[in-house]
């Protein structure tokens, strides 16, 4: 009976062991927002990297959605990582921002008519899906390589094999397959110890300089639409207040004269 | 909250006043009593939709409730007038209930 119960143990030890690395790969970092708290159910995660693109050269970070303080200003061109996005009665869409590391406490909503999406490996992936083959066994030689957002895009970070966690080996078992134009074979990698959703040029794993398929970043939907994100959403937020002000109040009055209305035309039956 | 605002009270009340008053003039409500079901909308229709609103960007998972809670508090503000004031409305309560999920239903196509 001891003996079963020990053997249960190990082997749920075992499963936890073997689901660790997808439960640290699946982790999602949420914002450090106060408007995120109160309205995390209505928010959608997103995950990806976003690019400065405010008609005006700059984007504003604001406190929330309803609340116009402004909490940082980017230059266009800076990148962002959105985790998660809201919708508001008015069908903005808000992308909330949070970097924990290189500017500290900086934590806020943007407005996603003023970012444009970094290309990344997902957007790759979609854009090339036809050429995308099965990996049959290709993987980098030695235990260095260079994981590229995608294929040729002169961005890059090392990647060391760690045999104790998964060789190179067992690590591309499952993924995607891309020849480039020059005829180098790329690997998919999805998540590798902490790096995820990238590419590694096998024929050529350590080769820095791979730059020729860089995409540059599209225009924002403030960029195509000529105008600013925040300026169109009728004023700052203390106009929006008194526009809810003065709403409220204009309905007030309306139900307050036709009560009287009522009373005056239709009274009580005896 | 922006200017949209107004655009959509005035809207919502102008389709709810056509839709109540062609049900009213259906439930064979007589004229004496059309301006008081026009009255009663004009009441309850422009703070139904400003809550919603509110309660729409204010506190979006609340949305649904609140709004729920808005038309059913419509319906018996709607029904106790109607009882109270109306002199040809039958039913006025169920006339209520029937006039705004009619209208309810058809602000939920149009908006």
């Amino acid at each position: 009976m001891k003996r079963r119960h020990l053997r249960g143990i190990g082997l749920a030890a075992l499963i936890l062991t073997l689901l660790a690395p997808s439960a640290i790969a699946d982790a999602i970092t949420e914002p450090r927002s106060d408007f995120y708290q109160s309205h995390y159910e209505a928010c959608t995660y997103v995950g990806r990297t976003y690019v400065a693109a405010g008609y005006d050269g700059k984007v504003q970070l604001l406190t929330s959605p309803v609340n116009f303080t402004v909490v940082a200003e980017y230059e266009n061109g800076t990148e962002l990582w959105i985790s998660f996005t809201w919708e508001d009665g008015e069908g903005y869409l808000w992308g909330a921002y949070d970097n924990y590391s290189a500017d500290k406490g900086k934590v806020g909503w943007l407005p996603m008519d003023d970012l444009t999406l970094k290309y990344d490996s997902a957007q790759f992936a979609e854009a090339h899906q036809n050429e995308l083959l099965q990996n049959t066994g290709l993987y980098p030689e030695g235990d260095r390589a260079l994981v590229y957002t995608y294929p040729s895009s002169g961005e890059y970070q090392e990647l060391t094999e760690d045999r104790d966690y998964m060789p190179f080996s067992e690590a591309f078992s499952d993924s995607s397959l891309y020849i480039d134009e020059a005829g180098r074979s790329w690997v998919s990698i999805s998540y590798y110890m902490g790096r995820r959703d990238g590419w590694i040029c096998v024929d050529d794993p350590l080769n820095e300089t791979l730059n020729t398929g860089f995409v540059e970043p599209g225009q924002s939907a403030a960029q195509q639409r000529g105008a600013s994100t925040i300026g169109g959403m009728n004023g700052t937020a203390a106009n929006r207040w008194q526009i809810t002000l003065i709403a409220v109040a204009l309905v007030a009055l309306v139900l307050l004269i036709t009560l009287l209305a009522v009373k005056r035309f239709y009274p009580k039956k005896k | 909250m922006g200017i949209w605002i107004f655009g959509v009270l005035t809207s919502a009340l102008l389709l709810t006043l056509v839709a109540e008053l062609t049900f009213a003039l259906l439930w064979r409500i007589k004229r004496r009593d059309l301006p008081l079901v026009a009255l009663a909308n004009l009441i309850t229709n422009p703070a139904v939709v400003l809550c919603h609103y509110l309660a729409r960007i204010y506190a979006p998972s609340m949305a649904l409730p609140v709004t729920i809670l808005l038309e059913l508090g419509a319906v018996a503000a709607e029904g106790y007038l109607y009882r109270s004031r109306g002199k040809t409305i039958r039913r006025p309560c169920l006339f209520a209930l029937c006039a705004n999920a009619l209208s309810y239903g058809l602000g939920l196509i149009l908006f």
